[in-house]
């Protein structure tokens, strides 16, 4: 039988026709959206395993480790060797961390607050991180011969640091990223010179192997904070964009210290209020040790600030500036709490 | 008596923390043996260091840091007993051992600020055996990136000013007393804040580990003979 167009044909293909270039474009535009393949990464490094080799430079300084990340049942475990022959291990079991030191004979055991890998996903890029951040297109790349996208997550001004992901395209690993000044400078990179995605990883590789007779087990006393007093605190005139975002988990111990949160929604700082009630040491001329002002540590930046009798001490991964004028923001609030920036009373 | 007890002792000597007898043995060794004093000098100079006791100026050289360094060491009441002088002598006519220490002091002293600033370490090897590769996912495996490989990254953010020497994070153990309190105290904050660091840079405070600038040790305690077996 003869098939007979019917004139509905027509328009049902022509239907599809569109829809189907409707449907494109979405697609093409989802493979070109940096949040869409951010958020491919975050579930990459939150849900598989994985084994490689990786390369961390900080400054003039460069470290390279194994790192065997494992998740199972919704359980973290995570192995790091250094390959600088120092034979140092870091191992992760959810909250707790053993950092064996072979060189120096000593293990030590710390509780963290929460269980996360050393390779953090970058949450928090949505629709609000274009006010602080210029976002690029999602842009084709080849890292060490694979296809990979190039996310550039440029800061708008000097109050931050800027991000570039290199997320491989067939696993959404990032197998590089960039922590960079808004000068262009590299502050911080981290590079796989190999990775593997195993679907399982045995128990063994998880373990350290050293034998650790005659070695010291130390336990590092937690930050032992409980939340500081009655008194808030709000910050008079925050960096652009920033906002209070919390306070950090530090409860268990029995120093009164106020963990705050600042974020601008992709980097977070914390603010350490506790009281300071004992005058700075003096030097042998009779002037006060110099025990506060800046300080770095790696891509973190310190600043610390004395107060009515309070120390405030802001660390962050932002420039020195930043991490400065939090600290030096925060005011005393009499009696009732605000959580929000509140300009002082007069 | 071996290194690391050496070491600790020394670094007791250095907190007050040692009684009389033992510190009266170590001040003699102290005296008496050129390591030592070279070890003893170190913890001085991170003391200063920790203390923010300004080392570098804008405009200055080594010589001058040196110098700086020196001034600051002598100024320190707690340095002032036993703090060796030929250590940190000048070179003069007629002296020239001296002359010869004071230099190696101050290459020293610039290879420790150096350190301290700028976190320069040696690049490490990538000896790791070849690891059966994954049938499900291979993923990368190369040489190491050309730019990773060559260590040409910029200036890290630190370094440009005094302002922004690092003042903490490279303590043996304890520094000096002043110091270290805020040291401990930074020591904490950072732990505590990198549960909420910035993705990647999580592993900035493993490699102050691993370089050393950050004392393992620091705040903690012993474990119990208990705990220690039933982790085995």
């Amino acid at each position: 039988m003869h098939a007979v167009k019917h004139p509905w044909t027509r328009s049902l293909r022509a239907a599809c026709w569109a829809g189907g270039a409707v449907l494109w474009a979405a697609c093409s535009a989802a493979a070109d959206d940096p949040r869409v393949w951010v958020d491919r990464m975050n579930q990459a490094l939150a849900t598989r395993n994985y084994d490689g080799v990786l390369v961390h430079q900080l400054g003039d300084r460069q470290d390279t480790l194994r790192i065997i990340h494992r998740i199972q049942d919704g359980h973290l475990t995570e192995r790091l060797l250094s390959a600088d022959g120092s034979g140092r291990e870091f191992v992760r079991s959810d909250n707790e961390l053993v950092s064996y030191f072979p060189d120096r004979r000593i293990v030590v055991v710390e509780r963290r607050s929460r269980s996360l890998g050393f390779i953090g996903g970058l949450p928090g890029v949505d629709a609000n991180s274009y006010s602080q951040y210029d976002l690029g297109d999602a842009e084709p790349a080849l890292v060490q011969g694979r296809p990979a996208r190039l996310i550039s997550i440029r800061p708008r001004d000097g109050y931050r640091y800027g991000y570039r992901l290199w997320i491989d395209e067939k696993t959404s690993m990032p197998v590089q990223t960039q922590l960079f000044a808004g000068d262009g400078s590299i502050i911080e990179q981290n590079t796989f010179a190999s990775l593997t995605l195993p679907a399982h990883i045995d128990e063994q590789l998880l373990r350290s192997q050293l034998p650790t007779d005659g070695y010291r087990w130390l336990r590092r006393q937690p930050p032992q904070f409980k939340p500081g007093e009655k008194v808030s605190w709000a910050a008079q005139a925050l960096p652009p964009g920033f906002r209070r975002t919390g306070v950090g988990g530090t409860d268990g111990g029995n120093k009164p210290v106020s963990h705050l949160l600042f974020s601008d929604g992709l980097v977070t700082v914390s603010v350490f209020i506790e009281s300071a009630d004992t005058p700075p040491a003096l030097t042998r001329n009779g002037t006060p040790r110099k025990a506060d002002g800046p300080a770095q540590l790696g891509a973190a930046a310190a600043f610390t600030a004395h107060l009515d009798g309070y120390r405030v001490t802001a660390v962050g991964e932002v420039p020195p500036q930043t991490v400065r004028l939090i600290a030096e923001s925060l005011r005393p609030q009499p009696e009732t709490a605000t959580a929000s920036p509140v300009a002082p009373a007069h | 008596m071996n290194e690391t007890e050496r070491d600790s002792q020394l670094s007791a000597l250095f907190d007050g923390e040692l009684a009389a007898d033992p510190a009266a043995l170590v001040t003699r060794r102290l005296l008496k043996d050129p390591a030592l004093r070279a070890t003893w000098g170190r913890y001085a100079l991170i003391g200063a260091v920790l203390r923010q006791e300004p080392l570098l100026q804008p405009a200055g050289g080594r010589a001058d840091l040196a110098d700086r360094v020196r001034q600051s060491l002598l100024a320190e009441p707690e340095l002032a007993p036993v703090a060796p002088p030929p250590v940190f002598a000048q070179p003069r006519a007629g002296g020239w051992r001296r002359g010869l220490t004071g230099a190696a002091l101050a290459a020293s002293v610039a290879a420790v600020a150096l350190l301290v600033l700028r976190w320069q370490m040696p690049v490490a090897e990538v000896p790791l055996a070849a690891q059966p590769s994954s049938p499900s996912g291979a993923v990368v495996v190369a040489n190491v990136a050309p730019q990773a490989a060559s260590g040409v990254l910029p200036e890290p953010v630190v370094s440009s000013s005094v302002e922004d020497v690092a003042h903490s994070y490279t303590t043996p153990r304890q520094a000096a007393p002043s110091g270290a309190r805020l040291a401990a105290h930074l020591v904490d904050y950072v732990v505590a804040h990198s549960d909420y660091a910035s993705p990647g840079v999580r592993l900035s405070s493993l490699s102050a580990q691993m370089s050393g600038s950050m004392d393992p040790a620091e705040n903690t305690v012993e474990m119990t003979k208990d705990e220690v077996g039933a982790r085995r």
